[in-house]
């Protein structure tokens, strides 16, 4: 008797505890969506990792186990349950008297004949049959909600767009400063370069803060910025007038230079080890070899056939110290050009995002600033756009007698670098042809009808006279 | 399985008596089915009752009546300001043995009945109306430091008039808390007063016959005890007697009419008896067990008379009854 009676009842509270649960957590995805919908005007101030899609998720995380904790199934809910059935049933207290009754242990005459009683009642009661799950509003509004929530993540392009931009950026700007500042800092130790290598490891630092989220996007610009100004500032300290010749000298001849003063130095280390004062023979037809250095010593020590070893050892010491100061600078200047293009990209789509979020852009705003794009100096990170008024550039064939044909437009002008491996050996076309070329391109430029006639000659005759100074160099 | 069929013929020959004592009092007296309910709970109960009422409603006759029927000695005693507590208990007289010897015999007061009627209780002093605490309370009088007990069953049904206070000595809060029940004799409807008119201008009714002894009720008081009762129904009725209370904070809390016009709350008899009372109106309903509508449907009458009202429920004529009610729709069944 008492096991059937038992069986009913926990049924039926087994029954209420599910309801409480589906109760419970119906309740907490209801807030969750109502409370990411409260919140919706707030996701731009949300970390840029933190995608409007997981809002509602971690509330409801956070507050499901917190509706479990402060509304935990507890005896009282059980009696209430056992009651309920009591007033449904019209048992007049014998369900709730005989739940109490089985939880004893001797039970009277009087108890069993309410157990009996409980029991031919509740026979055949189905609890899920009387206590029907009810729709309570949290469950009517929760699918109305969600239906809202999506309408403002998804519809919103500008919200979502502006988080996924936002933070492919931070990824691209800070992974190129990444990458950048690697291979300089392998390149500044290759090449002994301290202040490049010092400036380097700065800026590995500064991006693997900004990869670590540790500052957010604008932090990443102030201190890029910083970098770059501190860069700048050493620039404009070592801008004084340069005494070494090879200060006009490309990067590639300055290594060379360095080259061949490693091989001198190899050269007069058999004439350094006899105590030989004077330099030796073999040092001589090195030297004769090396005509970079031959010229750069030349340019100091009109007489160096007389010089002697220590003397020409300390004087390639110089040198070499000269090199790499100038290497020094050159790749930090490099650097901060590389800084200053990496701010103006990220101003640049900065720009872009207060413009998106003030509304759309205006046609001739946006084909500028595409424009602008697309006369960088370094190549983006996204395709730019054509002008549709611009010539597209001819093909270029690296064949001897090509030429690459400027283009020339309105506004600031432009560049396009190319880098490629260089070919070994001397050059296949002479100084004389690529010379006569460009005078030739010049001519023809100048016969077109781009330069106004009246000013044809003034641009010939300034032209002729830079061709003229160079001569006189 | 013996046990069930034995409590079920037990709570059926309870329920035959009472029918029985209905029908038979029903011969003498004229409606006042309620009343007649409420003071056989009383009598199962082992309690006593305090029925208050206008002059001539039929009090004196319901209870003289109840004493006929029942089998059991019956006394009843005229409660008068010139009444000593020894008219009610008894005293020791001095007389002579056989022998010539003096000595102190008990004479029995009528208190010493199983069924006392104290009419007109609150126009005896107060002294005098004490005497009958020890009796009510222990069921035993002690006289000369001799402890006589009292027959059982014992119950005393006492009356009081409500109007005419002049000269009248209100029942002491202690001698009123020991009283099971206080119920209210009401008038009689057009219907009913036809019937009485009947009943009593015509010949003579013949006397009610005896349905019920001694023994018989104290089986049922027994019975009524087995009747079990739900912790949540006893939390209700605890919860209910704490609601009468002005400072009450453990329960649901103070009521606001309790906390503007009582001054003191249901003492812990008022639960005994809402429990107990619960219990026999259960027993007497055919059911096994306690249920929420026998503690609201006892409330009243084990209740009413416990609960001391202030000056201010004077000046606003507020009633206990209205407090109770109050009580009653906001004390929930299961919190």
């Amino acid at each position: 008797m008492s096991a059937s009676l038992q069986e009913n009842f926990s049924v039926l509270i087994g029954w209420e505890k599910l309801k409480r649960r589906e109760t419970l957590l119906i309740s907490a995805l209801c807030y969750s969506l109502l409370f990411s919908l409260m919140a919706s005007p707030a996701a731009a101030l949300l970390p840029p990792w933190a995608d409007p899609l997981i809002v509602p998720a971690v509330i409801f995380l956070v507050l499901a186990p917190g509706l479990f904790f402060l509304r935990p199934w507890r005896t009282g809910d059980s009696l209430r349950a056992v009651w309920l059935l009591d007033r449904t049933l019209g048992m007049e207290e014998r369900a709730i008297t005989a739940w109490e009754i089985l939880g004893r242990g001797k039970k009277g005459s009087a108890e069993l004949l309410v157990l009996e009683e409980a029991e031919g009642i509740l026979k055949g009661v189905d609890p899920k049959a009387i206590f029907k799950r009810r729709l309570t509003w949290q469950a009517i509004s929760a699918p109305l909600f969600f239906l809202l929530w999506l309408l403002f993540v998804f519809l919103d392009d500008g919200v979502r767009l502006e988080r996924i931009s936002k933070a492919s950026q931070a990824s691209s700007a800070a992974a190129r400063l990444r990458e950048f500042s690697r291979e300089l800092r392998d390149r500044a130790a290759s090449q002994g370069l301290s202040e490049s290598l010092e400036t380097a490891r700065a800026l590995e630092g500064v991006a693997a803060e900004r990869l670590a989220g540790e500052v957010d996007e604008k932090g990443l610009q102030e201190n890029v910025a910083g970098l770059a100004d501190g860069l700048r500032g050493k620039e404009a300290a070592g801008a004084g007038p340069s005494d070494l010749s090879f200060a006009m000298a490309t990067a590639e001849g300055l290594l060379d230079l360095k080259a061949e003063m490693e091989a001198l130095r190899t050269a007069l280390l058999p004439d350094s080890a006899k105590g030989q004062e004077g330099l030796g023979r073999e040092a001589l037809e090195r030297l004769g070899n090396l005509p970079r250095l031959k010229e750069e010593i030349g340019k100091r020590l009109p007489s160096f056939e007389k010089i002697e070893t220590k003397d020409l050892q300390s004087l390639l010491d110089r040198l070499e110290k000269e090199v790499a100061a100038e290497l020094d600078r050159r790749t930090l200047v490099e650097i901060r050009e590389f800084l200053d293009h990496l701010l103006r990209g990220m101003e640049a789509r900065e720009n872009q995002l207060l413009i998106g979020e003030a509304g759309p852009a205006e046609p001739g705003r946006s084909a500028q600033a595409e424009r602008e794009k697309a006369r960088g100096i370094f190549p983006g990170d996204q395709p730019g756009t054509k002008e549709s008024a611009e010539r597209s550039l001819p093909p270029f064939q690296a064949s001897a007698g090509a030429h690459l044909k400027g283009l020339l437009g309105e506004g600031k002008g432009g560049s396009l670098s190319f880098q490629g491996e260089p070919k070994g050996g001397k050059s296949e076309v002479s100084q004389e042809e690529i010379l006569a070329s460009y005078q030739r391109q010049a001519e023809e430029e100048l016969a077109s009808e781009r330069i106004p006639e009246a000013l044809r000659e003034t641009v010939k005759k300034y032209f002729l006279s830079l061709g003229m100074s160079e001569r006189k160099k | 399985m013996e046990a069930i069929n034995e409590i079920q013929e037990r709570m059926a020959r309870a329920r035959g008596a009472f029918g029985e004592v209905k029908a038979e009092i029903a011969r003498a007296i004229v409606g006042h089915e309620e009343l007649i309910e409420q003071i056989f709970m009383a009598l199962v109960c082992g309690g006593h009752c305090l029925l208050e009422g206008v002059p001539g409603l039929g009090k004196t006759l319901l209870v003289r009546t109840l004493g006929e029927i029942l089998n059991l000695s019956f006394s009843r005693i005229q409660f008068t300001p010139d009444l000593m507590p020894a008219d009610i208990t008894g005293t020791n007289v001095l007389t002579d043995d056989p022998s010539g010897k003096k000595l102190f015999d008990f004479q029995r007061g009528p208190i010493f009945a199983h069924i006392v009627l104290a009419d007109e209780i609150n126009r005896a002093t107060p002294k005098t109306q004490s005497a009958l605490l020890e009796s009510m309370q222990e069921q035993s009088v002690t006289v000369g430091g001799k402890v006589h007990r009292l027959p059982s069953p014992f119950m005393v049904l006492a009356t009081q008039n409500p109007i005419e206070m002049e000269g009248t000595y209100p029942l002491p809060e202690a001698q009123i808390d020991r009283f099971f029940f206080k119920l209210m004799v009401r008038y009689p409807s057009r219907g009913e007063l036809g019937r009485i008119a009947d009943l009593t201008t015509a010949s003579l009714p013949p006397a009610p016959d005896k349905v019920l002894d001694g023994d018989g009720v104290l089986e049922i008081r027994e019975c009524v005890r087995q009747v079990p009762v739900a912790e949540a129904v006893k939390d209700f009725a605890v919860r209910l007697v704490l609601a009468t209370h002005p400072q009450e904070s453990q329960g649901d809390g103070a009521l606001p009419l309790a906390r503007r016009f009582v001054l003191y709350g249901s003492s812990p008899r008022g639960l005994q008896s809402l429990i107990l009372a619960a219990k026999a109106r259960a027993l007497l309903s055919a059911r096994p067990n306690v249920s929420f509508n026998d503690i609201r449907a006892v409330a009243l009458p084990a209740l009413r008379h416990r609960i001391i009202l202030n000056l201010e429920a004077d000046a606003e004529a507020m009633s206990v009854e209205k407090i109770l009610a109050e009580a009653l729709e906001r004390v929930v069944e299961v919190p």
